[in-house]
C-alpha cells in the first residue's frame, strides 16, 4: 500500500526537517496505530500518504504511485481518503447529505451512483437519519462521524485518521473505534494517529516517532514491553499495564500483559 | 437556533408546491423579467394588476401572503425614505408648503410610485429566495453565468464560495461568541464609553478571530483537496439540475403577463 524510502520533509522556511530518513512500508489490509509526541512530525507524516506534501528528499509510493508526479494525485487521493482532528474544519456544505456527496461530486460520478454512495456511507456510520439535517446543528461527535463518512464516499482503499477522536467524548471516541473495527473487518488498510494508547488496541503494528524519525516499529506486545522508553517518546502507559507490571513485580502476576481488562482477569485467576 | 436557521437557509421555505419545483435558472431568469416590469409600472392600474399577481403566486408557490411581507420587513425604512425624498424633492404645482420643505402634487405621485415600485421589486424578488434553497440558488447561479467563463468569470468559484460561506456563517458565530467571553472573562470592557473607546475594546476580539479564519481557511482547503477537490472541472452533481418542459411553461407565462401588464401601462 504505501512505501516510504529515505523519507525527508522539511516545511517551507523551516530549519529543522519535520521528518527525516523514514523508511516505512504499509501493507493492504494493516492496522497502524502513529504515535508520538507533539510535533514529532505524526500530521506530516500522514499528509505525505495522501500527497498533501510531496516529500523533500526520498520516495512516497501509494499503491506504486509515485507522489512526487502531478498526475498521480488524482488516483493517490481517490485511494488515500484523509480525517482530520477538526471535523468544523473539513465539513463543507451545510447539509449532510450534500457534505457526503462532495467528494464523489469531485469524482464526476453519475447522479445514481453518488446516490448510492452517500447512503451507503451514511448507514456505514449511522446517519442516515441525518441525511437532510444542517451540518452546524450535529453534535462532535456526530461531525466526525460525518466526515469520516465523506472520506469513505470516496470508496479508498486506505483511510488515514490524524487524530479524529482528539475533540470526542468517550461516547464519540467510541462510536469512531467501532466504526474503524468494522472497516478493518472489511480489508481497509487503516492508519490511526493518536496520543492515546487505550485507542489502539485493535491495532496489528505500531509505529512510533519521535523527533521526525521513527523511533519504534512492532506490535502491540512489543509496545508495551518498551517501558523504559515511553518517557523519552513522550507517552504514557495505560494504567492498567502499569498495574499489572506492579502486579508482577511483586510475584502476583505470571508474567505482564496488555492493556486489556479480560487478559488480566485471564493472568490473575487462571 | 431559528436565527441561525436564518442565517444559513436564508429565507427558504420548504414546500411541495409547483414553484418549489421549478428549475432554479428558470425562477432566476422569470425573477428578473418581473423586476424589468416592475421597473417600467407607471399607472395606478397596473400597481392593482401587479398586486393581483403578487396574491396568486404567493397562493401558487404555497407561501402564506403574510410570511411573503414578512420577508421585505427589513427594508420598509429604505422605502419609507426613498418616498420621503421623491415627496419633498420633486417640483412641481405646491400643495403645501412649512419653511423649506415643500409637497408638490407630482412630488406625492413620484412618493407613491416609488414607494411601491420599491416594495413590489422586494416583494417578487423575495418569492426566489423563499421557494429555492440556497444550494439551488447556488447551482442555478452558476450554471446561468457558466458561459460567461469563458471570459473569465469564475462561475463555479463563485458558487463554490456561496456555499462555503453559508456553512461556516455558524460556525463563525460560535467562534466570536467564544473569544468575546473569554475577554469578557479578563475584564475587556466592551459596552462602556464612547464608540471610539468601545471600537478600541473590539480589537482584541476582532485579531484572534482573523487568526482563527485563516487557520480555518487553510484547513478547510486541505481537506478538499484531499477529496480530491480540483475546481470546477470534470465535477458533476449529486442533484443536476433539469430544464423541465413546466420550466419553459412558466418562462413563457412570465414572458407574456409581464409584456400584457407593460404594454397596458403604456396604453393606459
Ligand atoms: N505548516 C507548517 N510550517 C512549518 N512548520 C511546521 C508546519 N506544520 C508543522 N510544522 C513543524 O513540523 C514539526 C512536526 O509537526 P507535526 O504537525 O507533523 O507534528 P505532530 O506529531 O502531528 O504533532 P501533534 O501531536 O501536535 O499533532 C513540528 O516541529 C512543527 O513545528
Ligand atoms: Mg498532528
Amino acid at each position: 500500500m504505501f512505501a516510504l524510502r529515505g523519507v525527508s520533509f522539511t516545511y517551507p522556511g523551516a530549519v529543522t526537517p519535520a521528518l527525516g530518513g523514514v523508511e516505512l512500508s504499509i501493507r493492504n489490509g494493516e492496522w497502524v496505530a502513529l504515535i508520538g509526541a507533539n510535533g514529532s512530525g505524526k500530521s506530516t507524516l500522514a499528509k505525505l500518504f495522501n500527497a498533501l506534501l510531496i516529500p523533500t528528499r526520498g520516495d512516497c509510493l501509494v499503491c506504486g504511485l509515485k507522489t512526487d508526479n502531478e498526475d498521480n494525485l488524482w488516483e493517490i487521493r481517490r485511494r488515500v481518503s484523509m480525517v482530520f482532528q477538526n471535523p468544523d474544519n473539513q465539513i463543507v456544505a451545510s447539509v449532510v447529505e450534500e457534505d457526503v456527496a462532495f467528494g464523489p461530486e469531485n469524482l464526476g460520478l453519475p447522479s445514481s451512483e453518488i446516490h448510492e454512495r452517500v447512503f451507503d456511507c451514511l448507514c456505514l456510520v449511522g446517519l442516515e437519519e441525518k441525511r437532510r439535517a444542517p451540518t452546524y446543528a450535529l453534535s462532535g461527535g456526530q461531525k466526525q462521524r460525518l466526515a469520516i463518512a465523506g472520506a469513505l464516499a470516496m470508496q479508498p482503499r486506505c483511510l488515514v485518521l490524524d487524530e479524529a477522536t482528539a475533540m470526542l467524548d468517550p461516547q464519540g471516541r467510541e462510536d469512531v473505534l467501532k466504526i474503524l473495527r468494522d472497516l478493518h473487518k472489511r480489508g481497509m488498510t487503516l492508519v490511526q494517529i493518536t496520543h492515546r494508547l487505550d485507542e489502539i488496541l485493535d491495532a496489528t503494528r505500531v509505529v512510533v516517532l519521535g523527533k521526525g524519525k521513527i523511533a519504534w516499529a512492532g506490535d502491540l506486545a512489543g509496545l508495551f514491553a518498551m517501558r523504559d522508553c515511553f518517557n523519552e517518546w513522550g507517552l504514557e502507559m495505560p494504567p492498567l499495564v502499569r498495574f499489572s507490571r506492579k502486579l508482577q513485580e511483586r510475584n502476583l502476576l505470571p508474567k505482564a500483559c496488555l492493556p486489556f481488562v479480560k487478559e488480566l482477569l485471564e493472568n490473575l485467576c487462571p | 437556533m431559528k436565527f441561525l436557521n436564518h442565517l444559513t437557509l436564508g429565507q427558504y421555505i420548504p414546500a411541495d408546491s409547483p414553484v418549489h419545483r421549478l428549475d432554479p435558472r428558470c425562477k432566476i431568469l422569470s425573477v428578473v423579467l418581473l423586476l424589468a416590469g416592475i421597473f417600467m409600472m407607471k399607472h395606478p392600474v397596473a400597481f392593482i394588476a401587479w398586486g393581483i399577481f403578487l396574491l396568486f403566486l404567493s397562493r401558487f408557490s404555497r407561501i402564506p401572503f403574510r410570511v411573503v411581507i414578512q420577508g421585505a420587513r427589513p427594508v420598509i425604512i429604505l422605502v419609507l425614505f426613498t418616498a420621503g425624498i421623491h415627496l419633498f424633492l420633486t417640483r412641481g404645482i405646491t400643495l403645501w408648503e412649512w419653511g423649506p420643505l415643500s409637497v408638490t402634487k407630482e412630488g406625492v405621485g413620484m412618493a407613491f410610485r416609488m414607494g411601491l415600485r420599491l416594495s413590489f421589486l422586494v416583494l417578487f424578488a423575495g418569492f426566489l429566495t423563499l421557494t429555492t434553497s440556497p444550494m439551488e440558488l447556488s447551482d442555478g447561479l452558476e450554471s446561468l453565468f457558466r458561459p460567461f467563463q469563458r471570459f473569465g468569470f469564475p462561475a463555479h468559484e463563485m458558487a463554490m464560495m456561496m456555499t462555503i460561506a453559508l456553512r461556516f456563517i455558524p460556525t463563525l458565530f460560535d467562534e466570536t461568541d467564544r473569544i468575546l467571553r473569554a475577554q469578557l472573562a479578563r475584564g475587556a470592557d466592551l459596552d462602556h464609553g464612547g464608540i471610539l473607546r468601545r471600537m478600541k475594546a473590539f480589537i482584541p476580539v476582532l485579531v484572534p478571530l482573523f487568526v482563527i479564519v485563516f487557520q480555518r481557511a487553510e484547513d478547510l482547503a486541505q481537506a478538499m483537496e484531499a477529496r480530491c477537490y480540483r475546481g470546477g472541472t470534470g465535477r458533476s452533481r449529486m442533484n443536476p439540475l433539469r430544464w423541465k418542459r413546466t420550466d419553459t411553461f412558466a418562462m413563457a407565462g412570465t414572458l407574456v403577463i409581464v409584456a400584457i401588464f407593460v404594454l397596458m401601462d403604456l396604453g393606459a
